[in-house]
């Protein structure tokens, strides 16, 4: 004998299924021809699903569509992918510059070089280290303009990423099924 | 899949404006019923809409039609919905919830269950949703008024359907049982 309570606890759902036959619902089924307070349940949700199913749609307020043009104008265009953003770029590019200068601008003990740096070339190692010191300051202002434009996207921009990632995913799919 | 909006979302998607305005005044309907009920405020649902579409319209180049537009939308909305009710994500992560189900029936004093007499059977009822709480109301606009399969709601919702349902199925009985009480059968 099935207890009303465990009929009960299935009712909303076979009542939104429209009252289905089936061995499962067997029990359901006699249980509720013969039990008139589950019955009563079975007929105020039929009610409630019912007036449900007639849920009315309010009308959005009139020029909404209009206004909702106006505020994506006034969005800023989204910058396009690149592979070197200008946060990438600018870093890489100090970085370089005070490398080529370490490496190829440093003042050599041969004589063109001796004049080319006048009076300070008396002192080779003066000159090394005024251009260590120098090619440091570049990497330095380098590492500072990553480190400012570097900053924690926000959720926008992480759900941007990952759509990109899962595009990106996408496509080597379709590649490699090709 | 055959997605009604399917050939104004890819003209949307290649620049056209007039699309895309059509796209929107063919949704904002449903955005804005879905983001009333939630937060039920005119305003803070308006604003809510406008938000959806300002996003809608960002993602709308990686909309690969997967699934239909309209449920990405929903999926946006209810992400929207739950970015500003934080407490929501967490009561719909709850199957089993012994305290609300004592929240959800109306109380014996004179409240708005007891003005709802006065009024017709049908107004009962929407008084009734009005005063369950938000994670049901929720579902139930999902599926009742906005019309989505309990698939599409366990995926706009990223919940299993077991909980899709069980929390379907606690709201269809706190109503029934509000019916009882206030006296309608
Ligand atoms: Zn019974």
């Amino acid at each position: 004998m099935i207890h009303c309570r465990d009929v009960q606890a299935l009712l909303p759902q076979y009542v939104a299924d429209g009252q289905p036959a089936g061995d499962e619902y067997a029990i359901v089924q006699a249980h509720l021809h013969a039990c008139q307070s589950c019955m009563a349940v079975v007929e105020r949700l039929e009610l409630v699903d019912a007036g449900l199913s007639r849920w009315p749609m309010q009308q959005p307020p009139p020029g909404l569509t209009e206004r909702i043009m106006a505020a994506i104008d006034k969005e800023a265009p989204v910058e396009a992918w690149s592979l070197f953003p200008r946060s990438v770029w600018l870093p890489v590019l100090t970085l370089l510059v005070a490398l080529v200068l370490a490496i190829h601008l440093t003042p050599s003990v041969e004589p063109n070089g001796a004049a080319l740096y006048g009076q300070l070339s008396a002192d080779p190692s003066l000159l090394l280290a005024l251009w260590i010191g120098v090619s440091m300051a570049i990497s330095g202002v380098g590492l500072t303009l990553a480190l400012v434009h570097g900053r924690l996207p926000d959720e926008e921009e992480m759900d941007h990423l990952r759509h990109r990632l899962s595009d990106t995913a996408h496509r080597l799919r379709r590649l490699a099924g090709q | 899949m055959n997605d009604p909006l399917a050939e104004l979302v890819q003209r949307a998607q290649e620049g056209d404006r007039v699309a895309l305005a059509e796209l929107i005044r063919e949704t904002q309907g449903r955005v804005y019923n879905l983001a009333y009920r939630i937060l039920g405020n005119t305003q803070e649902a308006e604003d809510l809409t406008q938000e959806v579409f300002v996003r809608m319209w960002r993602a709308l180049p990686h909309f690969r039609g997967d699934s239909k537009f309209t449920t990405w939308l929903h999926t946006i909305t209810t992400n929207a919905c739950l970015n500003r009710k934080r407490s929501l994500r967490r009561q719909l992560d709850k199957q089993f919830d012994a305290t609300d189900m004592l929240e959800m029936l109306p109380s014996s004093e004179k409240g708005p269950a007891h003005d709802a007499l006065i009024q017709d059977e049908k107004t009962r009822l929407w008084e009734m949703v009005e005063r369950l709480p938000e994670k049901y109301r929720l579902v139930l606009t999902l599926f009742y008024q906005q019309q989505l399969s309990y698939q599409e709601i366990a995926h706009v919702l990223t919940l299993p359907l077991g909980t899709v349902k069980a929390h379907l199925n606690r709201a269809r009985n706190a109503l029934a049982a509000s019916l009882e009480k206030v006296g309608i059968r």
